[in-house]
């Protein structure tokens, strides 16, 4: 090992050529002399045509064998998966108009029962005396509806956006 | 316009100028770059058949992103972009190890071939171990750089590092790879 390979260098003015006579097949017999000799007393270069000549020749062995499928089945593919993912987007979005609807339904229900529940308490008339009979007939019934509404709401939103 | 450019854009403007390719741009974008990727997606995970489902993955995603005008350079940088972030998002779900191919394997040529073949295929096995021992960062950085022939810049931008730090950490990466392909162990003996 010389004295300048024992000192670390972060980079060489001839890396860029190195690699070039490398990678355009001109290393090591095409290229000149200078070169060859700059590589011998190198350690950067050095370095560069070991990991350059390895990774290229792998390269070009896996560009020969690359067991890529042809594009038309890939085009094809690509077309399939997408078609499902916005037939499986609208689904979703069906679903969550379904469960907003049946949400809706469900809360009008349940205000309609809870009014007649209300209306045959027997401090109805005690209430309504004090002033407070729109409340009492209607109040809390569309408190229950909202209510419903805000819970279920947002199962609907999360259905709508929600990926698989 | 470049990729860090486009990394910078909001989803809105993306959607806003979002232009699919036609059939016949797509397959010949594929034709041209499909088996590049596959050489580079096989090498940094070290797995084949990982390498055929994250190529497909990656031109879905290719092709969904909607990158049709731009030009070839950005495409190819979007696309190894995406192809290096699915590796890593496997190797981070998976802990996925690094596999070493044998000489032959999933290249039935290089078994009855001649000498020099075989030689070839030895020291592809030999790069495959090599390379195991190094981080995926430094796997990505080595072949896009050698390999692939990609600008310090354009390694930046597809590994996700600094332009700066680009020539440090190739540096390390190279010295470390060279070492172990001389066949020493990085203690500096001879294996």
């Amino acid at each position: 090992m010389t004295s300048e390979e024992n000192v670390p260098k972060p980079d060489c003015a001839r890396e860029t050529e190195t690699f070039d006579a490398i990678s355009s097949g001109a290393w090591p017999d095409a290229c000149d002399d200078s070169l060859r000799a700059h590589v011998a007393s190198c350690a950067i270069c050095s370095d560069v045509v070991e990991v350059a000549t390895a990774l290229i020749d792998d390269r070009d062995a896996a560009l020969r064998h690359a067991p890529v499928p042809p594009s038309g089945v890939v085009w094809w593919r690509m077309q399939m998966r997408a078609r499902n993912e916005a037939a499986q987007s609208a689904r979703r979005t069906v679903i969550a108009v379904q469960v907003a609807v049946f949400a809706a339904v469900l809360a009008i229900a349940l205000a309609m029962l809870g009014n007649a529940w209300w209306n045959k308490l027997p401090h109805l008339d005690e209430i309504a005396a004090s002033g407070l009979l729109v409340v009492a007939q209607w109040g809390v019934p569309l408190l229950l509806a909202v209510g419903i509404w805000l819970t279920l709401a947002p199962v609907a939103v999360w259905l709508a956006v929600a990926k698989d | 316009m470049t990729l860090s450019e486009l990394g910078l854009r909001s989803r809105v403007e993306e959607a806003a100028t979002a232009t699919p390719m036609d059939e016949d741009a797509f397959r010949a974008f594929y034709e041209r770059t499909a088996r590049p990727v596959w050489a580079y997606l096989r090498r940094i995970t070290g797995d084949a058949q990982l390498a055929d489902d994250l190529l497909q993955e990656a031109y879905y995603r290719f092709y969904r992103a909607s990158v049709a005008h731009e030009d070839e350079s950005h495409r190819k940088n979007y696309l190894y972009r995406i192809a290096t972030n699915l590796a890593r998002d496997h190797a981070r779900k998976h802990r996925h190890g690094y596999d070493v191919a044998l000489p032959g394997e999933g290249d039935p040529d290089q078994l009855r071939d001649d000498g020099a073949t075989a030689v070839r295929a030895h020291t592809r096995m030999d790069l495959g171990r090599a390379m195991s021992q190094l981080g995926a960062v430094q796997r990505q950085m080595l072949w896009l750089a050698y390999a692939h022939g990609s600008s310090h810049d354009e390694i930046a931008q597809v590994v996700g590092v600094n332009t700066g730090a680009v020539k440090a950490l190739l540096y390390r990466a190279r010295r470390k790879l060279a070492t172990l392909l001389r066949g020493h162990d990085l203690g500096g003996k001879r294996a």
